[in-house]
């Protein structure tokens, strides 16, 4: 088990390595530099290669990829080419926010999206159903940032019930929370749906209610409890994704969270900085992964076992 | 004699081809929601049709300053904006940058994507494994942030946004094509065609990838939703196509200064953004049912 985990994570070292060069090169493409906007009119020719030269624009791009990840081999995600902070301290900074809201709207998305899959694969084929669907269709259909902007037409500007931008208290919070859940629910309500409509064939629930299991274990231990993996999948996933994308929301609310972090850093060609931050996303996306992996070990017995079995029975991917 | 029979072959089969296309046609006509997407997305398409006759450069771009903010009237049917301009025409010119989106991003996955995931799945080995590292690479960094900086590179223009969509939707178009590749390369009538000689690039795409073709239809239209959602979300964060274009997710970024009051500016383009989303959604779903019989109770 241990060394299951140790090799998942060794696998990311090439993976950031390819990463962090793709987004170097990238940004090194892309036209324009950090120093443009530096450059004043009365600054001489010389002047300007100095300060090219300060931020090493002189020098090759493998040369300055490779003074990064020499730095970052030693810890240093480097400081920011415009503010001169600390990559790791901004970062480290914003991450909680970020956190705060992806958690916050997951916890959400679940608690909703749960009791309203299992409701509609028990009336499957009604309108009941059918209305839970087409509301979760709907769901996966509306753009996060629209339905923050109409919620901040409503309830931030028509009824000044919350405030439009984070301010410190819990109800900064609500209008972004709804907004980014809303997504999230809607894909796990379908996802919920169709695994226990897979499940709901299988005989062994036949055989309980046969025994006389009352229906509403059959549909909590008997049901769901298998009808779990394909679940959790869907949330990992969406908490990777919501962590990684959450650029979006956080324009609408002007949140003090990664995503803006990074726009602004791409914006102004500041490469450590979206290189870290970039870094630091993606190793936060492979850990979740490897969570939702642990997680399938310890609600599934027949995983637990290929694990504690040796490497006899692989687990299929 | 032979060409006889091989003509004879070629029409049972042309007619067994039919019969199975009219036959998922006639399920996904029986499915409400498939019905539904349909229309929505021709009514969308005439739309577009509608635009390219009708409404002028004039119509999108003239600026008109006594006639700013219109609430929506007989006359202006979605209001008009910060500069005067009809936003119902606005939005309706809009649509070509949507459909382009739904349906050039999801082509570029569809096609690159199969492409290696098809070479992956059939060939195995080091280009199995080296392909499917490249794509785990892809899907380890966050699509909108790989769309963004796609966009900085290249401009932001229609083409651009085209690619920036279209290559977040390469890596699982990958994994699916792999995965249907190695349920059907086992079968007997792919060893038939190499017993009789055929190339392996010939077997691949005339034997082995017209078998998965089911839940690649299935998967491309869902894409088609989720690559519409990311393109608006890219031109909302000015990573798309710019401001005075009628993109529907800039045109919502450029209503964010009025919101308190026009907020018709922001509603109207995210309803359509929501309508065109959950038509192919919608198809999606009724392929599904459609192609694969089976997986309906």
């Amino acid at each position: 088990m241990l060394r299951y985990c140790a090799i998942r994570i060794a696998m990311l070292i090439p993976i950031l390595l390819c990463v962090s060069f793709i987004i170097f090169w990238l940004i090194d493409l892309a036209p324009g530099e950090i120093t443009d906007t530096m450059i004043t009119d009365e600054m001489t020719e010389e002047d300007i290669q100095a300060l090219r030269a300060k931020y090493d624009l002189d020098k090759p791009l493998i040369v300055r990829y490779g003074k990064y990840i020499w730095n970052l081999l030693h810890g240093d995600l480097g400081r920011s080419q415009i503010s001169n902070l600390s990559v790791w301290e901004q970062y480290k900074i914003r991450f909680p926010y970020t956190l705060r809201l992806s958690i916050y709207s997951l916890i959400l998305g679940v608690a909703l999206a749960i009791p309203a899959g299992i409701f509609a694969a028990k009336h499957a084929g009604t309108i009941w159903d059918n209305l839970t669907t087409a509301f979760a269709m709907l769901g996966l259909s509306m753009p996060s940032f629209w339905l923050g902007l109409m919620l901040l037409i409503y309830f931030s500007s028509k009824i000044k019930m919350f405030p439009a931008a984070y301010d410190g208290t819990w109800k900064s919070y609500v209008l972004p929370v709804v907004a980014n859940g809303f997504s999230m629910m809607a894909s796990i309500t379908r996802q919920t749906r169709s695994s226990i409509l897979d499940v709901s064939r299988q005989d062994f629930l036949r055989t309980a209610r046969a025994k006389g299991v009352p229906e509403r274990r059959v549909t909590y231990k008997h049901e769901l409890g298998n009808a779990w993996i394909p679940i959790i999948t869907q949330i990992g996933m969406m908490l990777g994704i919501t962590l990684g994308g959450s650029a979006v929301i956080e324009a609408v609310y002007s949140w003090p969270g990664v995503g803006n972090l990074l726009v602004e850093a791409i914006n102004r060609r500041d490469t450590i900085m979206a290189c870290g931050c970039v870094i630091l996303t993606a190793t936060m996306y492979t850990i979740i992964l490897l969570i939702v992996d642990l997680v399938y070990a310890a609600i599934d017995p027949r995983i637990r076992s290929a694990y504690t079995r040796g490497k006899k029975r692989k687990v299929e991917a | 004699m032979s060409s006889n029979v091989k003509a004879q072959v070629a029409v049972s089969r042309q007619y067994e081809k039919e019969n199975r296309t009219l036959a998922v046609w006639r399920r996904l006509r029986s499915n409400p929601g498939a019905v539904v997407g349909l229309i929505i997305l021709a009514a969308m398409v005439l739309m577009m049709i509608y635009s390219f006759l009708f409404i002028s450069y004039q119509d999108i771009y003239t600026i008109n300053s006594k006639n700013r903010f219109a609430p929506p009237s007989s006359q202006h049917l979605f209001g008009t904006d910060e500069s005067g301009r009809d936003l119902a025409k606005r939005i309706a010119y809009g649509s070509r940058y949507s459909l382009a989106v739904a349906f050039g991003a999801v082509a570029i996955g569809v096609i690159v994507g199969t492409f290696f995931g098809a070479i992956a799945g059939y060939f195995g080995g080091w280009v199995d494994n080296l392909i499917m590292r490249i794509s785990d690479i892809m899907s380890s960094i966050p699509s909108t942030l790989l769309g963004m900086v796609i966009v900085t590179i290249l401009g932001p223009n229609l083409l651009n946004l085209l690619i920036a969509v279209g290559v977040t939707n390469i890596a699982g178009f990958i994994r699916m094509a792999r995965a249907s590749v190695l349920t059907t390369k086992n079968n007997e009538y792919v060893e038939a065609a190499r017993a009789i000689g055929m190339s392996e690039f010939r077997i691949i795409f005339t034997q082995v990838l017209p078998n998965s073709l089911s839940p690649l239809i299935v998967t491309a239209t869902a894409r088609m939703a989720t690559s519409i959602l990311a393109a608006a979300g890219l031109s909302f964060l000015g990573f798309g196509i710019a401001a005075p274009r009628p993109e529907w997710g800039a045109l919502i970024s450029g209503s964010r200064n009025f919101i308190t009051y026009a907020p018709h500016l922001c509603t109207f383009p995210g309803l359509f953004i929501m309508l065109l989303a959950f038509a192919c959604a919608l198809l999606g779903d009724g392929l599904r049912d459609a192609l694969d019989p089976k997986l309906k109770k």
